[in-house]
């Protein structure tokens, strides 16, 4: 594994964009393929199941270090991470063995179809006893499941790329879907054309947050509809359904999938799936019910309607429209003959944008889109011609009530809030947020946390009701599963309202009169 | 009664009427080492290690009353035998002996085990109670040698003089600081903060000698050298004179991960003055204490460790709240 334990230090050691795709490439330039194809799973979270619970690792970490189990659990609350501080406990070696990475995840993949705990406790000790502390480190991410090194996928394709003088675009594509870890499957990657499965999606392109700056009149406007962005595909007589969480969803909507087999062989369809009621785009919540059920009975699609509406065409009689421009694509689209397609219109000045954003919820809708008339399909979010333009998010203060230690790099800072409004004189909690302080902000927080704790259950502290925070979100409904009876959707801290004492927070109905 | 014991203004030996790291303005205060949280300021007279005198001084005040003893030297107050004893945490730094009607104390301030070629190297003293440090007190740190940390960071430095880049290390700047420039590899020139460079006279009037070191002044312009400064001596006007920077951190917490990006230093290079896990448990081993008092840090996870293995030890108030590696 030295290859790829090098690789980590590398990306470790660097917060550098430039030094961490330069690192990525200098090991795909010399790794082997079987080593490859295991580092681009692990680096882009296409890994295998869990060995072991959690839980029973713990344990044999207590019972190979000697260790009662209130240290282990004191250790991993200081640490933040199961698998760091297992690597942590262990002594070093006297001589480190590396096996390579492909040897251990075969072995791994081997004691993974054993049912044999003994099996699998002697390996995973006899590894422990021989590995330095960057591979045990890696060892235990991939035991738990966890493996994140802070490369997004697109910086680990760039280098692939670069190495195997591919376009960016045709190794993203090909890594859409379910994929082995096989040396074949690398052969696949990097050579000069492959065949694509029927079912292989486009990557989905997406949009980043209008800035203005830009005229206006160049662009289609559209709702931005709250579903789930989809991918439909037609093609040698199936259908399939892609959520942008490259999922294939199909015969969860069964309803969509009859209609997708009216379009003609050949069609690639991107569009949004909307839960409707009354003829109307319905709750978010509605979509929820539906992709968690395996099988669908007919009551269950007659209670829960949902549509697929497109925005676009990617693809037309077998032949990737991609490049051409989106005016084209949409004019097209119209013509395929599917029953939903999502209205766009142009607009002449700002004021007028605003006019139509502001209007985004009557029409059921979190705001709108910008696409330039002449965009491509691109590939992920370019930045340039595609644009989100969302209502502003709705926001209350609250007051924070409880706080718990965040993990990875927040550990041993309290970072998980949970919030709460006034019921009556009495603190209802609502909502937790995680993110939106400045790191500074964080730690006045911290202090303020471990000053104030009034109570402490497990990793849970109650905290003396004094800090007001606006809360951002954007949706809000009613919830039976919520104590305060409501839900909010990306609940964030928008800001810290130092200004306001706690008695000045929002109320229950306050944050109820927000639902629609 | 104790021969020691907490009060608000710290450790006091009231036989002796005398406090140990008092964090408060007392009359007579024995101070175990020149650190900023252990040898405070406003203290009407000040006994300390004859090594750390001058450090001291140069942190509170020349003008300060202060005696030094040497190592192993015997001073009586009150009828109360105190003797220092090496830590090896830093450059003067001592443990302190208690004794009275032939029972034995001993507070170990800051200490540890490993010989870093800066600081007179440590020894265990035997006692019947110990009152010992457990800033890194959980069976997760567990040190490499500084053999493995020294060769890290000169391969860092190296690296970064290839790309044309300065490397600046961020270390405390009496001990740590000190400990990098007599240990790291020379491959050009290093620079150090003003207050570094304070310690370092002090330190070389102890008789420790360094490679060739500069004191980084507003004129200096450093190119691929190494720089070694307090983590409160960064500035803007300074990152911006020494151009392509790789920062690094010198400090024990850089051995877990959370810590180490929550600092946001581009490296992080476990190399801890205080005693790791392992260490603090050796130590009540040699000891010999049959009593045992833990604190600076979490104190409890030691503590109920201890007992559970049958050791009668107990947690003393956290005075020093701090993160220091």
């Amino acid at each position: 594994m030295m290859d790829f334990e090098l690789l980590v230090d590398r990306l470790d050691a660097t917060n550098s964009t430039n030094s961490k795709v330069k690192a990525l490439e200098t090991f795909f330039k010399t790794a082997s393929a079987s080593t490859a194809v295991w580092a681009l799973a692990l680096l882009s979270g296409n890994r295998p199941k869990r060995l072991v619970s959690t839980t029973l690792l713990k344990e044999w970490g207590c019972e190979k270090q000697a260790m009662p189990a209130w240290l282990m659990d004191e250790c991993y609350a200081f640490v933040g991470d199961l698998a760091e501080t297992l690597a942590l406990l262990t002594p070093n070696p006297e001589i480190e063995i590396h096996p390579s990475l492909s040897i251990l995840m075969g072995e791994y993949l081997q004691h993974l179809k054993s049912e044999h705990l003994p099996v699998k406790k002697a390996w995973i000790f006899s590894q422990w006893e021989t590995m330095g502390p960057t591979q045990r480190w890696i060892f235990n991410k991939i035991l738990t499941g966890g493996f994140r090194l802070g490369v997004s996928q697109k910086l680990v394709i760039k280098a692939i790329a670069r190495v195997h003088s591919l376009p960016e675009e045709t190794v993203t594509h090909r890594l859409l879907g379910k994929w082995n870890p096989s040396e074949s499957f690398w052969h696949e990657l990097i050579a000069p054309t492959m065949e694509m499965p029927p079912s292989h999606p486009y990557p989905f392109f997406l949009a980043n947050t209008w800035e203005g700056k830009l005229p206006v009149q160049d662009f289609l406007v559209e709702w931005k509809w709250d579903g789930i962005r989809c991918m439909a595909i037609k093609r040698n007589n199936q259908v399939f359904l892609w959520s942008r969480g490259e999922e294939i969803i199909t015969h969860q909507f069964p309803e969509i999938e009859k209609s997708l087999m009216n379009l003609p062989d050949g069609t690639v369809i991107d569009g949004e799936l909307l839960p409707v009621q009354n003829g109307e785009v319905a709750d978010f919540s509605i979509l929820q019910i539906r992709l968690g059920r395996k099988k669908v009975s007919s009551k269950m699609m007659e209670e829960n309607p949902v549509i697929f509406r497109a925005y676009d065409l990617l693809e037309c009689n077998g032949t990737d429209l991609r490049t051409l421009p989106l005016l084209e694509r949409k004019l097209k689209l119209e013509q395929i003959g599917w029953n939903d397609v999502s209205p766009f219109w142009s607009v002449s000045n700002e004021a007028e944008l605003e006019q139509f954003r502001s209007r985004s919820l009557e029409h059921r809708a979190e705001g709108l889109m910008l696409k330039h008339q002449h965009s491509e399909y691109g590939v992920g979010r370019t930045k340039g011609s595609w644009w989100k333009f969302k209502v502003d998010p709705r926001s209350i203060d609250a007051v924070l009530l409880y706080a718990q230690a965040g993990h990875g790099r927040r550990a041993n800072l309290f970072t998980d809030y949970t919030l709460a409004v006034w019921d009556g004189d009495r603190l209802l909690p609502f909502a937790k947020a995680y993110s939106g302080l400045t790191k500074e902000e964080i730690e006045e927080v911290d202090k303020f946390i471990k000053a104030n704790t009034l109570e402490r259950f497990g990793p849970v502290r109650t905290v003396k009701p004094e800090l007001v925070f606006e809360i951002g979100f954007e949706g809000i409904g009613e919830s039976k599963r919520h104590k305060s009876g409501v839900a909010v959707r990306f609940p964030r801290i928008l800001r810290w309202r130092k200004d306001k004492p706690a008695t000045e927070a929002n109320t229950i109905e306050d944050l109820r009169a927000l639902i629609r | 009664m104790p021969l020691l014991e907490v009060r608000s203004q710290g450790i006091y030996c009231p036989p002796a009427d005398v406090f140990l790291d008092p964090h408060r303005a007392v009359s007579k205060a024995i101070i175990s080492h020149a650190h900023s949280d252990h040898a405070r300021w406003g203290m009407q007279h000040y006994i300390a290690p004859t090594p750390s005198v001058n450090l001291i001084k140069a942190r509170i005040g020349k003008n300060i009353s202060i005696a030094g003893f040497a190592y192993g030297e015997e001073f009586t107050i009150n009828g109360v035998k105190f003797s220092f004893h090496p830590a090896g945490h830093i450059p003067g730094s001592a443990q302190i002996r208690v004794e009275y009607h032939g029972e034995i104390w001993v507070y170990t301030g800051d200490f540890k085990w490993e010989v870093d070629h800066v600081s007179e190297p440590f020894y265990p003293v035997t006692c019947h109670t110990l009152i010992t440090e457990c800033t890194f007190g959980f069976p997760v740190f567990q040190w490499r040698k500084q053999d493995f940390w020294f060769q890290q960071m000169g391969e860092w430095w190296q690296q970064n003089q290839e790309e044309g880049k300065n490397s600046m290390v961020l270390a405390y700047s009496l001990g740590k600081a000190q400990r990098i420039l007599k240990n790291i590899p020379s491959c050009g020139s290093i620079y150090v903060h003003p207050a570094v460079a304070e310690m370092n006279d002090w330190v070389m009037e102890l008789g420790v000698n360094f490679q060739p070191w500069k004191k980084l002044t507003a004129n200096d312009k450093p190119e691929k050298s190494l720089i070694i400064l307090p983590p409160s001596g960064q500035s803007d006007g300074l990152m911006k004179r020494l151009g392509e920077v790789e920062v690094g951190m010198a400090s024990g917490w850089m051995g877990v991960r959370g810590k180490r990006s929550w600092s946001s230093v581009d490296r992080g290079f476990a190399l801890s003055d205080h005693a790791d896990w392992q260490g603090i448990i050796d130590l009540v081993d040699a000891s010999q204490a049959e009593t045992v008092f833990a604190t600076h840090g979490n104190t409890d996870v030691l503590v109920r460790y201890l007992t559970e293995k049958g050791k009668d030890a107990r947690a003393w108030g956290a005075f020093f709240e701090r993160e220091e590696g």
